[in-house]
């Protein structure tokens, strides 16, 4: 059984121009242990996904209109408001893009992982602190005596999210849900990143939930991918089939117009044309049809589906990149 | 590019003749320096400097363009800013047709402005948003003086066509673009007077991957129609990969390793090169790296370490690095007769 399974979940925001469906009947499921990468670009849901998961949506403006989030089974949508302090950190933990913000500023690093500790396992002094220090060994921070009396602005980008990541792990979760983690940050201290989330994983058994709207990240790091677009979840599968043969126009045309290696301003990079539709007064049919090089009558009418196209594979479209496409 | 073997231009007058370039060179930059005083104490003396640029040279070919890349903190948008003269250089010579950018005064800047342009990262901020894009566009060629107000406008359009634009847009404010709309406005307004140099800041790094493609493209067509030479800052290494002739690898405010394209990719000499172009997740699964390709992150410019600034986290180090900084030297190692290296044990490593 998948540790969480998120069905048909619809996340709308209410602005001044209208309603924003931001997540529009998005569904899918991570299993024990794995990492699922989310991925798509900017306004896509990725985050609000994230965001209802752990039911973070600030109301007003937003509010989850329907859908379910089970996780181990339970909705976590039928929660009540006093059991989500217990749940978030000790069930699902969150790191989130910008290490900068995440962190007070006026308290020292000790304080505020003393602070999660307090509140988790009411755990405080000396055993609080030698978890610490053993929490910062783990995530590879140097002299973690010193680093625990610093603040937040003493600490380097890379230091502030090795941070978060131990304070996320000290209350071992079951799932980490890491919004572009290492988006912020400089690649060679990117590498070292997402190297040391996926050995955290093995030693600690977690699922990862990462968002992301970098495809070479997906390719280093997932097991399974859900590919957004526009509100929707148009392709699910594992991340070989995703590079290798992916069905989806949209994830197709993405992929492609990565500047591969090798390639030379003579090629022309291939593109996507036009941009993402509203989302106040989404197309009727597939959202992607406007951009799509396959689409036909249909597309422009009849919403595609997300179905099983063999092996686990799913995709929403009527007509499916095959072989003579690519 | 820099051809170590050519003379420098030296006793030059400033600002003034004598600065005799190849003549394939538009753009020559002699040991440019970007200073930051850090002010403290009573009398708020300046107690150090943050070196943000610390002595750079290339020369620039014309119609190429040359990638500068590295990560954050390393001097490039610096230096960019810095041979605009948009930031005072500290020291140091910016060559161009005859001219030396860094010391001319007001008036001359105002006519060299007119052929070296920038595109900002940001298009969210770089637009001013109380004005329609027509007058965004318009406003290089009002300042400048340049025809009559219907030949402006008749040049608007004609800018706004090249760009990918359609001509309703003139009347439109930035708000109701797109990302890629917007520096597809800022790159009209960098071509209005139509420069010879444009030196882009992170020009697609605010975009997303499949518009992204859509401004690299234009940016190349623009560049073979018009026979433009880019400067083209960014951290992207695959982006830069694609678009540059050559490329300019930068670390605490130098240059560490400089090539044709193909030799940086292909035979990355400097430790720091190496570790750069291996740290970059490789878009296909089947090819994950099993190890970091280098620990440790990017020491503060305020007070870099002594010797080779590299030195700290370089697996080659030895004591030689930790006592003096090596200078860019020609490397003979790779057939590229344009490969410089900064790094004393480049024959070794």
């Amino acid at each position: 059984m998948p540790i969480l399974e998120v069905k048909e979940l619809r996340t709308e925001f209410r602005i001044e121009e209208g309603v924003v469906h931001a997540v529009d009947g998005v569904s899918f499921s991570v299993e024990n242990g794995e990492t699922l990468g989310i991925v798509g670009e900017s306004g896509c849901g990725k985050s609000v996904t994230a965001m209802s998961i752990m039911r973070l949506i600030p109301d007003p403006p937003g509010h989850i209109a329907s859908g379910q989030i089970l996780w181990k089974g339970k909705d976590i949508l039928s929660l009540p408001d006093e059991a989500l302090p217990d749940f978030r950190g000790a069930e699902i933990a969150m790191i989130f893009q910008d290490p900068m913000t995440s962190l007070n500023p006026v308290f020292t690093v000790e304080r505020q992982l003393g602070e999660v500790l307090e509140k988790r396992f009411k755990l405080v002094g000396e055993p609080a602190r030698k978890k610490m220090v053993e929490a910062l060994e783990m995530v590879g921070i140097a002299d973690p005596g010193d680093r625990l009396r610093s603040y937040p602005h003493e600490l380097s980008g890379g230091m502030k999210q090795r941070i978060m990541i131990a304070m996320a792990l000290m209350c071992e979760p079951d799932l980490l849900i890491a919004d572009e983690p290492t988006t912020a940050l400089d690649v060679t201290v990117q590498a070292q990143i997402l190297h040391l989330m996926k050995s955290l994983q093995e030693r600690v058994g977690a699922a990862i939930i990462l968002i992301t709207h970098d495809m070479a990240v997906v390719a280093e790091t997932c097991d399974r991918v859900a590919v957004m677009y526009a509100g929707r979840v148009v392709e699910f599968c594992d991340v070989y089939k995703l590079f290798e043969s992916n069905r989806h126009p949209y994830t197709f045309g993405l992929l492609r117009s990565i500047p591969k290696e090798g390639l030379t301003k003579n090629d022309q990079l291939p593109t996507i044309e036009g941009i993402v539709p509203s989302l106040i007064h989404p197309p009727q049919g597939c959202r992607f049809a406007e951009r799509c090089f396959k689409a036909q009558g249909r597309c422009k009418t009849d919403d595609p589906k997300l179905r099983d196209v063999g092996e686990g594979h799913l995709v929403a479209c009527h007509f499916p990149i095959e072989e003579e496409d690519r | 590019m820099i051809d170590p073997r050519s003379p420098m231009a030296d006793g030059a007058a400033v600002g003034g003749v004598g600065t005799e370039l190849a003549k394939d060179t538009i753009l020559r930059v002699q040991d440019l320096k970007k200073y930051y005083p850090i002010r403290g104490g009573v009398f708020s003396r300046v107690q150090a400097d943050v070196k943000a640029v610390d002595g750079v040279s290339f020369d620039l070919k014309k119609g190429e363009t040359l990638g500068l890349v590295g990560e954050s903190g390393c001097g490039k948008s610096t230096l960019g800013r810095t041979l605009m003269r948009l930031e005072e250089p500290t020291e140091g010579r910016v060559l161009f047709e005859g001219a030396d950018l860094a010391h001319a005064n007001k008036k001359q800047l105002f006519v060299l402005r007119r052929e070296i342009q920038m595109i900002f990262q940001d298009p969210y901020s770089s637009l001013n948003p109380r004005l329609p894009v027509g007058d965004i566009v318009r406003e290089p060629l009002d300042v400048h003086a340049i025809g009559t107000r219907e030949e402006r406008q008749r040049k608007v359009e004609e800018l706004c066509l090249q760009v990918g634009l359609k001509t309703e847009v003139i009347n439109r404010y930035p708000h109701e673009f797109s990302g890629g709309q917007r520096q597809r406005v800022g790159i009209a307004r960098a071509l209005a007077l139509e420069p010879k140099v444009i030196v882009a800041d992170e020009p697609v790094s605010a975009l997303d991957v499949s518009v992204q493609a859509q401004v690299i493209n234009l940016m190349v067509q623009l560049q073979k129609k018009l026979g433009l030479t880019y400067i083209f800052i960014s951290h992207d290494l695959s982006v830069v990969e694609y678009i540059s002739d050559s490329i300019a690898i930068m670390y605490l405010g130098r240059i560490v390793e400089m090539g044709a394209k193909e030799t940086i990719f292909e035979r990355p000499t400097h430790p720091y090169t190496r570790a750069l172009i291996a740290s970059v997740p490789n878009p296909d699964p089947r090819k994950r790296r099993k190890q970091v390709p280098i620990e440790g992150e990017t020491p503060s410019p305020v007070n870099p370490p002594r010797g080779c600034a590299f030195h700290p986290r370089c697996p080659f180090a030895e004591e030689k690095c930790k006592q003096a900084r090596p200078e860019l030297e020609p490397f003979a190692g790779t057939p590229d007769p344009r490969h410089l290296v900064a790094c004393v044990r480049k024959d070794e490593v």
